[in-house]
């Protein structure tokens, strides 16, 4: 037991353990690599806000400057006055120092190039006069002008291209990273799945297999404990089998030698009588207490025959040898041998059987002889004188089919008080107003009739009525020899082939068609049916010339006769099966 | 007398210490300086079909104004303007909040919207900023602005510089 309990049915292997701090670093990774992703998409986000609203800034800058630049051409053409020039340069300059969401002006994102146009720009208009350039100045404006203008537009151009080229370079630069983050975290996790799936299976499989094992040590476990809990019921029942026998014993010797004392004590006590007594004057005092001698020892011998008797029964090694034995035979003897008794008490026995009747039982004869002979010696002892005792056999038929055959002995005496009744077959029980009548008797006699029946699978019961008189009834499963049973299991087929052969049988084989199968029927016990075949055929012998519809006429009429049999046959062998 | 000249020394002084028409922080991009409209120079119109209003600085100084400190969120600092509500200028020409109105700028910028959203979001106009007149490089002379609390005062477009008319068609 104690191995038992330290065997570890359930464990993890090493390399199981292995295997899942390997799943768990992996998926530490891909947590990893899944934040990291996040995070960057977070600042790649940062990047399209900021690049959103610097664009803007950038955009209205080229609108500005256009109308600057357009401004300015327009007043060194001499179209527009220099405040409409200084003006649109202020609304650059605004423009300019818009801060973007990075916190750098846009200013700061044009070229340093830009920047001193600009001022160029401020340069000239500064020294030019105000109002409308005259015509004569606009050639030597023009000439420097023109220069700042071209260069105006260049870069306000440039600086969106540029900064769409930056944009570009930090998107590209965003796709790279995040296309290795996709790549790192799908070979991760691609690792995760592969190594749980190594694990879950590995772990399936061992489980499997240890699931397996543990199921084979329960079921043995199941079956010692079965076992062990099966010889112990055994052990429980010998125990209480020993003690019920030896308890039986103790009764049977404590009953017996109460039982044997009784008379034996009378014997002595009458001999040493006898010792004092003196033969030659006491002649009739000594005939007297020889006759209470001879009366108490033949019950002592009875007593110790009955004893005997039903030790042998209860003995396996002793059992008696079955055989078929007639009770109607066995209960017409055992008249015979009462009949001194029987005429004794004046008595009428009447004995009612059905002399066509086998009544066969499987049993042994001895025994059989003495179950009848204590039932009636009984029914004679307990009968007043000139009393009628009846015995019947019968034959009855029970559930199932069955056939018993059924003893019932029936007396005119004093009757058992119904609770005696069930105590009747108890060893030395004797009904209490059997023994306030002071009738003679061991209590033997019945336990032996309830022994022997036991051991015939026979049944036995009481019918009685105080002072009125007592039926006991015994039934016994009949006896049917196995040719008895081949002859009723084809008795059907028998009388169908018969049927069959009469219905083919032409005229010029009637006769011999009809006697081999009465022959036939008669071995089967077919009396009946026998008897017509054979009153048929004496017909046809006796009207050979009769005409063939005639005597078809009669073997139709014979044939629906035997077909009525054949039905009723059919129908006890459905009962039956 | 002397003491007469002391003083006409001081003020001398304060006048060139102190620059007048543009503020102390100027745009790091301004050009040459601008010489801000006259006082009596139209400077807003605001119409309404046949109706038209046009305003000058003077005009504009005499309207009920408040001084509203605000975070100026294109170049992200705070600033404090002197303003007159929009709903007493759009009052001026009898224009009702389901009006269309368009604000358009001296560069020709225009935002339009209902004059009923610009009231909501609180607009104003502001004609001076830390008791200086607002130059052509920083929005001014006239500006829209939006209160910290309006519900424009981070959607830009509404922000128009340099104001030249309120119109309603």
């Amino acid at each position: 037991m104690k191995k038992l309990n330290d065997e570890r049915i359930f464990s993890v292997s090493i390399g199981q353990r292995v295997l899942l701090v390997a799943v768990l670093i992996n998926l530490s990774v891909l947590s990893f690599f899944m934040i990291s992703s996040s995070r960057f998409s977070s600042d790649e986000t940062k990047v399209y806000s900021l690049a959103q609203s610097t664009s803007t800034s950038i955009v209205f800058t080229q609108r500005e400057t256009l109308a600057f630049t357009t401004k300015y051409a327009q007043w060194v053409g001499g179209q527009v006055p220099k405040r409409d020039v200084q003006i649109s340069r202020a609304f650059l300059a605004q423009r300019l120092s818009v801060i973007t969401t990075d916190g750098r002006s846009t200013g700061e994102l044009a070229d340093r190039e830009f920047i001193d146009l600009l001022r160029q720009s401020d340069s000239i208009l500064e020294q030019a006069p105000d109002g409308i350039l005259p015509a004569a100045l606009q050639p030597k404006y023009a000439a420097s002008s023109l220069e700042v203008i071209n260069g105006l537009l260049y870069n306000s151009r440039l600086m969106i291209v540029k900064y769409q080229q930056n944009l570009d370079e930090q998107l590209l630069k965003s796709t790279k990273v995040r296309s290795k983050n996709t790549l790192k975290s799908l070979i991760s996790l691609i690792s995760l799945i592969t190594l749980t799936s190594i694990f879950l299976l590995w772990g399936l499989l061992t489980f499997r297999v240890q699931y397996n094992a543990a199921r084979k040590k329960l079921h043995d476990e199941e079956l010692a404990v079965l076992l062990a809990e099966s010889r112990l019921k055994e052990a429980e029942s010998t125990v209480k089998t020993l003690e019920d026998l030896n308890k039986t014993k103790n009764d049977f010797i404590s009953t017996v030698n109460h039982e044997l004392r009784t008379p034996l004590t009378s014997i002595i006590g009458y001999i040493d009588v006898l010792k004092t007594l003196d033969v030659t004057k006491d002649a009739a005092q000594l005939a007297q207490i020889t006759s209470v001698i001879d009366r108490n020892s033949e019950v002592l011998l009875d007593i110790i025959e009955s004893i005997l008797s039903l030790s042998s029964m209860d003995s396996p090694a002793q059992m008696p040898r079955f055989e078929e034995t007639d009770l109607a035979q066995s209960i017409d003897r055992k008249i015979f041998v009462m009949k001194p008794l029987i005429d004794k008490k004046s008595l009428i026995v009447k004995f009612y059987k059905d002399p066509q009747v086998k009544y066969s039982i499987l049993g042994n004869c001895g025994q059989m002889s003495q179950v009848i002979l204590n039932l009636l010696s009984n029914a004679i002892k307990f009968s007043p004188d000139k009393g009628v005792i009846s015995i019947s056999l019968s034959v009855i038929t029970k559930e199932g089919n069955k056939e018993f055959i059924q003893l019932a002995i029936k007396d005119q005496g004093m009757g058992i008080p119904t609770e005696d009744i069930p105590k009747l077959f108890t060893r030395f029980y004797r009904a209490s107003n059997a023994v306030s009548s002071q009738i003679v008797g061991t209590g033997l006699g019945l336990a032996i009739v309830g022994r022997i029946l036991d051991l015939h699978k026979a049944t036995i019961r009481v019918e009685s009525e105080v002072n009125k008189g007592s039926s006991f009834i015994v039934e016994f499963p009949r006896y049917v020899s196995e040719v008895n049973q081949l002859i009723s299991k084809n008795r059907g087929s028998v009388l169908y082939k018969a049927i069959v052969a009469l219905k083919n049988a032409n005229h010029d084989e009637l006769i011999k068609v009809c006697h081999e199968m009465s022959g036939a029927l008669g071995f089967y016990e077919l009396e009946p049916e026998m008897n017509l075949i054979s009153d048929f055929q004496k017909w046809v012998e006796g009207n050979l010339d009769a005409s063939s519809e005639v005597i078809s006429q009669k073997k139709e009429e014979l044939i629906s006769l035997l077909e009525d049999s054949f039905s009723e046959i059919g129908d006890a062998m459905e009962d039956k099966s | 007398m002397k003491r007469i000249s002391t003083v006409g020394l001081v003020i001398a002084l304060s006048l060139l210490l102190v620059p007048q028409g543009i503020a102390a922080d100027a745009n790091p991009y301004g050009g040459v300086k601008i010489t801000p409209p006259a006082p009596t120079e139209t400077i807003l119109t605001i119409s309404k079909g046949w109706i038209s209003k046009s305003l000058s600085m003077n005009d504009l100084m005499k309207m009920k104004s408040k001084s509203l400190s605000i975070y100026e969120p294109f170049v992200k600092k705070n600033q404090t303007f002197k303003a007159i509500s929009l709903k007493d200028l759009l009052a001026l020409a009898g224009i009702k909040g389901s009006d269309k109105l368009k604000t358009i700028a001296l560069n020709d910028y225009i935002y339009t919207n209902t004059a009923a959203s610009f009231l909501a979001a609180d607009g104003y106009l502001a004609i001076s900023r830390s008791g200086k007149a607002i130059g052509y490089d920083e929005g001014g002379p006239i500006r829209i602005i939006f209160p910290d609390d309006s519900k424009w005062a981070h959607f830009l477009d509404p922000w128009n510089w340099s104001l030249k008319s309120l119109k309603v068609k």
